[in-house]
């Protein structure tokens, strides 16, 4: 298992992959500093938090989420497609064991999420530094911001994302494993995050239950839900998923490597 | 017992693509195959290396059954061409792939390199590689932890007249070690040059074509 990590972890660990989602925090604050005026409301911790108050306004946030899932998307599906269409035969038979193979690619996958999120917050730190403004009034129309510490809003904030973001990227791997294709899997992903969300406004009670929609914080904040029952629902859709993961690989497997490799046969 | 296939039948898409095959190696050699496109040459030698499950039967290789998730040890094989990572070098892409088994040092993998005629020392990303080039670096990565058992799928594809010539020294190299080496190949003069017995693989039935051990 532990070289099977470290296999997974030498091809993922990249200088693009770990650029690739700080520049897209990068933009994300920017995007938001330009629509307000210039300023991130509140103080450094709340300043850095304002940023990822998605979505309060569906029509402008829900795309900013998709612009900060989609590179962990991208980066894993190249990654799963790369390795099963052209090394799955050679790691596997020196692996010895497919379920193996996938559970150790699921934890790095999880560790990524975890480094690259964290380098995503360290912009927006950089970013509330920089555009921190003690003296907006946007501060007094967010009362979450002036009920709740930026530290406590940041480090909650953090593992929601983790776990929304990981649900995503693995729901979409399984996706990949049953259509076949990157692409569609990832469109459906944003479909059903896009439900989940529209979902989330119409039905507000539900929201603590809505696994995808638990990085956003907005949702969250506003309609006060405690952060243990989003990372309660979070856990348990993530261990069904790798559950079900692990089931469909299982079964799929021999079509995978048919697929895959199975010219002139 | 080296390979023990029994009774193997494997079906895809309604197809038998296998059909009742019993098939054994007990002593090391060169054993080819051969036949036409789309033979099942391929799904023979997948079966064999665990990666596909016999639809009835069984194989096991040095006496331990393949499949359903296990696959043999002291194994190596090249199936097509295989993918690398296509921004590692050749040695890196080398070391990668044997970081999981962990049995052999960088110093043996930068001999395998010369010995299908590349250099280690190249720093050129393997997407810059030529398909020859590709495909010696695959032929390195089967053999480079010594395997008792190679499975050899078209492994001249691609590849010049050096790059044949020194392919079919490894193979012989190996043989004199007392490796077992399976090999497919189109080439008929592979096939009489390197190969201690060869068997036909016809309709998914497989039978002696030429015995000369």
């Amino acid at each position: 298992m532990i070289n099977l990590l470290r296999y997974h972890m030498k091809i993922f660990f990249a200088p693009f992959t770990l650029l690739i989602v700080p520049l897209v925090y990068a933009l994300n604050a920017l995007t938001v500093v330009s629509i307000n005026q210039g300023v991130l409301p509140g103080d450094l911790w709340h300043a850095a938090a304002f940023p990822l108050y998605i979505p309060i306004n569906l029509k402008f946030d829900l795309p900013r989420w998709f612009i900060i899932l989609l590179p962990y998307m991208m980066i894993t599906t190249l990654y799963v497609q790369n390795e099963l269409h052209h090394r799955f035969s050679l790691t596997l038979i020196r692996s010895g064991n497919a379920l193996l193979w996938l559970n150790s690619m699921i934890v790095v996958i999880i560790k990524l999420i975890m480094v690259t999120t964290l380098a995503g917050f360290f912009v927006n730190l950089f970013a509330g530094v920089l555009f921190g403004d003690t003296q907006s009034n946007m501060v007094q129309l967010l009362p979450v911001f002036t009920d709740s510490s930026g530290i406590r809003l940041m480090i909650g904030e953090y593992f929601m994302m983790i776990l929304s973001i990981s649900i995503s990227v693995l729901l979409n791997i399984l996706f990949i494993l049953f259509i076949g294709h990157g692409g569609l899997a990832t469109l459906t992903v944003i479909i059903l995050v896009s439900v989940s969300t529209v979902t989330a406004f119409l039905i507000p009670p539900i929201i603590p239950w809505l696994p995808l929609n638990s990085g956003m914080a907005a949702l969250k904040e506003m309609n006060n839900f405690p952060l243990a029952y989003g990372l309660i629902s979070g856990c348990v859709a993530l261990a069904i998923l790798v559950a079900v993961m692990n089931l469909v690989f299982k079964y799929k497997l021999e079509q995978i490597l048919i697929g895959n490799q199975g010219r002139g046969l | 017992m080296i390979v023990e296939m029994v009774n193997v039948t494997k079906d895809m898409k309604g197809h038998k693509i296998l059909n009742g095959i019993n098939f054994t190696i007990e002593t090391p050699g060169v054993y080819g195959v051969v036949g036409r496109n789309g033979s099942g040459k391929s799904v023979l030698f997948k079966t064999i290396a665990g990666l596909l499950q016999p639809t009835i039967g069984n194989v096991k290789v040095f006496g331990e059954l393949v499949g359903k998730g296990s696959f043999p040890k002291d194994f190596g094989a090249l199936f097509d061409t295989p993918g690398f990572v296509p921004r590692y070098s050749a040695l890196d892409n080398l070391k990668l792939l044997a970081s999981i088994k962990g049995v052999v040092k960088e110093e043996e993998i930068r001999e395998v390199i010369k010995v299908v005629g590349l250099e280690p020392d190249d720093r050129r990303p393997v997407r810059k590689y030529s398909l020859g080039m590709k495909q010696r670096l695959g032929i390195a990565q089967a053999i480079m932890e010594h395997p008792k058992l190679l499975v050899l799928d078209e492994p001249m594809n691609g590849l010049d007249e050096s790059g044949v010539q020194e392919v079919r020294k490894v193979i012989n190299e190996f043989k004199s070690e007392g490796t077992t080496v399976l090999l497919a190949s189109h080439n008929r003069e592979d096939i009489e040059l390197l190969c201690d017995q060869v068997y036909l693989m016809e309709q998914g039935e497989l039978r002696v074509f030429r015995e000369d051990v």
